[in-house]
This record gives structure tokens, sequence and C-alpha cells, in this order.
């Protein structure tokens, strides 16, 4: 349309010879594109305010009853949501696997488990299958399978949470992870490190503490967060408690949080006790069968204490620590042994992140050295939120060889693949 | 004694009000407008963050605890970072399926649906693109349907909301048709996003988006797609890259400096920047639309 316009003046400017005609010719044809323009923003306005209208009268019944039966479509789907986790790597180590696994932890740990990255080169650590779902109006339920990279399928978590019990209180029944501390609960997955702190690791073993349980936790009414949990165990040896059948561990824990200014503060205090009762041997060191010494109880205290302070939208500082100390009482006296870790986190924006880490077991039974730490240090690279890739280097000097201290150096790089569903984590 | 504890206990009901959470800043001031000294607000999200990715603070489970109606963008903004707060809150009245968790999602209609699903388009939404409450059409339907929801809560204030449902819509018309006149001289420019962030006013006001700076949502940019996008923008001559507040700005400066187009740094939410609703929809247009 405007351009037959400007094509008309064209032809007109030919056929007139008359300078001041051609002047105003210009002048009317500028007000007519002008007054064309304002007709189309008009046209553009009447349009969507006519949308406007019709969002308007809407009938509002309509609306209000999808307001009062949102509920019935809240449910999308009956299939659980399946998420599949993959990790592996490259590892070089500067002891071989047979001899890894024969070294020991003085005064802590005697039989090593390595459960991922246990070879020098290529290591499969996993395969995780979780799926979870809500069951019925008062019942969520979760199930984690582990599959480790010779095909070992193990049942890490299985559990079920009620949904709807008054007065903050949840309770949870099943196989579970407990929520000791600040990391104990967390998967594999989700550490900030490739490997367990080592004062987990020399407590409550690879797995971590849990096991077949209940759980019961409140969160108080208050502005800031404070939540208060109890929980009960099967006795597991492996989390240096009694092997007897029907012995239980039990757990509590209090953790609270508060926003200071743009810092976020969360602080634990946990507490795990249970029989420490020992199997008896026969002369040849064979167990004996339902034959046990009871020497008493095992106690382990716990403190954490995580500060998360942002530093724009996708980078932030993180400084996390816990310590914990054992009380096990044994034949004669009562053995104390206790260590912390501290760890700086530093996420530089959506892509990368780097931490370093260092663990100290500072107490020690009597004889058995209690300076055994470790340096750790990383760096991840987060192509995409669901992958991740993570270069970390460990000085370790809290292992022994044949009686014999060494320090032990890893490198390891390593890949965390989640697909599927998506997978929140918590703070 | 008993006679000051008796009056203390009445009086408690007569302060009353329904505990609201909302996820992001838009929805907390909408609540406030509609719901005023009868409703009791917190906001989760801020402005200065991206919407995906909310940091998941512990104390946020502290209000939920106490909440008796959620307030969610809905269409998948949440899921990275909500699910975990909730289950940990133990609060009955705001989980999925009861009368106090509120999708606003459900009542609006989502654009860029996906035809398929795959997180090889990158991070990808199912319900289409969820940022739609940049749209300022959609903010009388959100307010409506909030005023429904804490009239089937709280029924004795129905009125009370209403009216003051009224008043917000009567106004939020006048600025509609202000924001009409002030973008439509714009209609028919093409423009370039970060992030498909601002697709629902863009879109609203006739100016299309070309193509984002991120190669694909949620993946960070590479310098093949931004060499890409530098000649489509001299190929089409684009002169608009709208940029939001959270992403790094050095891409889209560069981008600039390469082809002269203008840079356009707008605030997404309510918060640094904007002070409230009406003045968010005023700096987006004037912005995007200046002459």
């Amino acid at each position: 349309m405007a351009k037959l316009l400007w094509l008309s003046i064209a032809c007109a400017t030919v056929l007139s010879a008359n300078e001041s005609e051609l002047e105003l010719l210009k002048q009317q044809m500028s007000a007519l594109h002008e007054q064309m323009m304002q007709m189309q923003q008009k046209i553009a306005v009447l349009e969507n305010t006519a949308k406007m209208q019709v969002t308007n009268t809407s009938q509002d019944e309509t609306l209000t009853s999808m307001v009062q039966n949102d509920q019935k479509t809240a449910q999308t789907t009956m299939l659980p949501d399946i998420a599949v986790i993959l990790n592996g790597g490259y590892t070089s180590r500067s002891v071989l696997k047979d001899a890894y696994a024969a070294a020991t932890i003085p005064g802590f740990v005697n039989d090593m488990e390595v459960p991922f990255n246990a070879k020098n080169g290529f290591n499969f650590n996993y395969a995780e299958v979780a799926m979870s779902s809500t069951v019925d109006p008062f019942l969520d339920a979760s199930a984690i399978f582990h599959i480790d990279g010779s095909g070992g399928i193990e049942v890490e978590e299985a559990y079920f949470t009620t949904r709807a019990l008054d007065y903050g209180f949840k309770a949870k029944a099943g196989k579970f992870k407990s929520a000791f501390g600040r990391v104990n609960e967390k998967h594999h997955h989700a550490w900030n490190f490739e490997d367990q702190e080592l004062i987990n690791y020399v407590l409550f073993g690879p797995e971590g503490l849990g096991g077949e349980g209940g759980q019961i936790q409140w969160v108080a009414p208050t502005p800031f967060y404070l939540m208060a949990g109890f929980e009960l165990f099967d006795g597991n040896p492996e989390q240096g408690f009694s092997a007897k059948e029907s012995a239980t561990t039990g757990v509590g824990y209090l953790k609270m949080s508060q926003t200071l200014g743009k810092a976020t503060v969360l602080a634990g205090l946990s507490y795990a006790q249970g029989k420490s009762e020992v199997q008896n041997l026969d002369l040849s060191g064979e167990p004996i069968a339902n034959s046990y010494t009871d020497y008493g109880q095992t106690r382990i205290y716990g403190a954490d204490l995580t500060v998360e302070y942002p530093l724009g939208a996708f980078s932030s500082l993180i400084w996390q620590n816990e310590w914990m100390q054992r009380d096990q009482d044994a034949e004669a006296q009562t053995q104390k042994q206790a260590g912390f870790y501290s760890e700086l986190l530093y996420r530089m924006d959506g892509n990368w992140a780097s931490g370093i880490r260092y663990d100290d077991l500072y107490r020690n039974v009597a004889g058995a050295p209690d300076d055994l730490n470790r340096f750790s240090a990383k760096l991840e690279y987060k192509p995409f939120e669901f992958s991740r890739f993570r270069l970390q280097y460990n000085h370790d000097r809290s292992k022994a060889f044949n009686d014999e201290r060494k320090t032990v150096h890893e490198v390891l790089l390593n890949y965390t693949l989640e697909l599927g569903a998506h997978g929140a984590h918590a703070f | 004694m008993k006679r000051i504890l008796l009056i203390l206990l009445c009086a408690v009901p007569m302060f009353a009000s329904v505990h609201v959470t909302a996820a992001y800043p838009y929805i907390g001031e909408l609540v406030k407008t509609i719901g005023g000294n009868k409703t009791q607000v917190s906001v989760l999200g801020t402005s200065s963050s991206d919407p995906h990715f909310v940091v998941p603070r512990p104390s946020f489970i502290g209000v939920l605890r106490q909440s008796d109606l959620l307030i969610l963008n809905g269409g998948g903004l949440e899921i990275g970072w909500i699910p975990p707060l909730l289950s940990q809150a133990n609060n009955p009245k705001i989980i999925q399926g009861s009368s106090g968790y509120f999708d606003l999602s459900k009542y609006v209609k989502t654009i860029d649906k996906p035809a398929s699903l795959s997180r090889a388009q990158g991070d990808v939404h199912a319900d289409g693109n969820p940022h739609y409450a940049l749209d300022p059409y959609n903010i009388p339907i959100l307010a409506k349907v909030i005023m429904l929801k804490l009239s089937e809560i709280d029924p004795a204030e129905k009125a009370f909301y209403r009216a003051n449902y009224d008043a917000f819509a009567a106004r939020w018309k006048e600025k509609l048709t202000q924001w009409e006149q002030q973008m439509a001289p714009c209609r028919n420019n093409e423009a370039v996003q970060y992030h498909e962030l601002f697709s629902y006013f863009l879109n609203r006001y006739g100016i299309r988006t070309a193509d984002t700076i991120e190669p694909l949502p949620g993946i960070s940019p590479s310098s093949r797609h931004t060499m890409e996008l530098i000649s489509l923008m001299r190929d089409r001559r684009i002169g608009l890259i709208v940029q939001d507040t959270y992403h790094e700005p050095k891409t889209a400066q560069f981008i600039a400096d390469k082809t002269g187009a203008k840079v356009v740094s707008l605030p997404y939410d309510v918060g640094t920047g904007a002070k409230d609703l009406e003045s968010l929809f005023d700096i987006m247009s004037s912005q995007i639309c200046r002459h």
C-alpha cells in the first residue's frame, strides 16, 4: 500500500514540472504516510484490547471451578519418576589395586573397602536407578538400586515417608541413610568430592550410617529452620555397632538454619548410640554363632557448620565443616577417636567450580597415630545441569601398608551423568 | 493475670490471616494487592537470581512449614528447587494435590510447547515457555485466579478480595492501553534475547525473537553460535539485544560491538530495578521501544 503511494508520487514528479507544486505534493504525501502509520498502530492496539475484553469477560464460573478443582488434575501420570545416574572415570594412584585394598587406616579401619575408583586405569563405578512416586494420599515411596561395574545389584535405599501428618511431623521407614550430620544422607553423586570425607568413612564405612530402620522428624513452627529428628536402626558392625540380632542403634539430631544478610548458615548437632558387642571367636579364629561379649556402649557425637555466600546468580562460596567423636567402650577402657573435615568450595559460574578439602583424624586409640590426614583439590566442569566432569587430586597421609605409613597420591578424573527425571538436590 | 491471658488468646484469631508463600516476587506482589492486610506474604525467589535455579535455602523450609497456601509459577520453572523444600517442610496443607498447592501456569496459555521432548534440545520445558508472567495481558488473569483462590481458603473475606481485584483490574486496563501506545511503533521489529525469557512480552507487541545468545536453553554461549548470530543480525539488520540481569553480559556486549546493535538490560521480576509490577512493564516497554 505504502509502496504504491510512493510510486504515484514518483510518477507525479515526472509529470509535473512545477517545483512548488512538487513540494506541496511531497508534504501531502508525508502527511498521508504519517496518518497511515498512526492508523496501523491504532489497529494493533484495538486488536490487543479486543483480546483483553475477551479475557475479561471469560466466565468467572469457569475459572472458579478450575481453581476449586485444581487438586483433581494434579496427578498427570501414574508412572513413578525414574532417574538413572552413571558414574565412572580414570584413576591414577601411586599404589596398585591389591596393595591399596590391603591397606589400613591405623586404629580405625583394618579391612579397606574401596567402592569407587578401585583400580588404576578406567573404572566404571555404578549405574544408580532411582524411582519415586506418591503411593496414596498419605504416603510417598522411593527405591534406589545401585548396580556396580561387575553387575552386583544392591538396594541402596528403599523407604516410604508420610505426606499428611500434622504439626510438622514426618515419619519414614524402610532401608535408608541416616540424616546424622551434614553429608551422611547424601548419595555419591551429590558429594562435593569424588570420595567420602575421611571421618565419615572411618566411623560409618562406605555405605554411611543407616540401614533397616525408622525415622521421625519434626520441623518447628519458627521463622527460621529448626528440625529435630530421631531414628532407630538395626545394629551394623560396619558402622561400629553391635552385630548381635535385635541390637539397635539410636540416632538423634537437631538442625538449624538462618539467612544472615546474603549468607545462609546451616548448623547441626548429632548423636548416635548403640551397643558395642563383639562376636567371640573360637581357637581357630572363626566367629562363634550367637556368642558375644558385651563391652558397653558406642557413642558418636557430631557437629556441623555450613556457610553459603552467594557472589552472583551462578556464583557462590561454600564453607562446610563437620566434626565427629566416637567413644567406644572396649575391653579395659573407653576408646576415644575423633576427626573433622573442612571444605571450601567456589562456584565460578554455571559451568565451572573448584574446591579444596582438608581431612584430619586427630585423636586415636593408644598406640595408633593421631596425625592421619588428607589434602584434596578439585576442578569441575558442568556443560549442562545434568552432566559433570571432575578432576581431583588427593595427597593422602592416612594409610598404612604392612604397618608402615606411606603417602598415597591419587588423581581422579570422573564423569557423573543424570538421565531421566529431573533430580532436584537439597541444599 | 488470667484475664490478660484470655484476652490474648481471643486476640489471636482476630489477627489471624492467610499465610501465603509465593515462589517469585511478582506472585507476592499480586497476593499483596489482592489480599492486603488479610494475608501474610513470604517470597522465596529474588529478581537477581535465575528463576530456574533459586538456591533452596533451609530457611525456606521454616517458611513453608507455616504456610496455608503456596503459589507457584508452575510450568516446570520451580522443578529444580521447590520439590526437596516441600518434602522437608512436613506441611500437608501445601503438598501437591492439596488445596494449598496452587500452580498458576494452569490458567494461562503457554507458547513454544515442544513437539518432541529430548534434552538434546537443552533444558526444554514440556509445558512450554514458563515465563508467561511477562505478558502484561496475563497479569489480570493471574490476579483473578489468586482472588478466587484466596476467597476459597478464606471465604469470610471474599468481598474484600473481590473489591481489591476490581480496583487492580481497572488500573491495569489503563496501563495496558498506555503500553500499547508505547510499543506500537516497534511492531514487526526483530530482536535477539539471551534466554527466551521475554518472549511473551515481545510476542505480545509483535516483536519477533530471531534467535537467542545461548545456543540451546540452559547451555552457555559458544563462539560458533555467537559468530552465526553476528552474521544473522547483520543480514537481517537486527538492532536490539534483550539481556536479562542474571546472565553474563559480556557476550551480548561483544555481539553489540560487532553489529552495532543496542543491548537493553531488563529486570524480569519485581525487585532490583523495578519497584512494583507496573514499573516492571513500564521499564520493559520504555527500554525495548524507545522513541
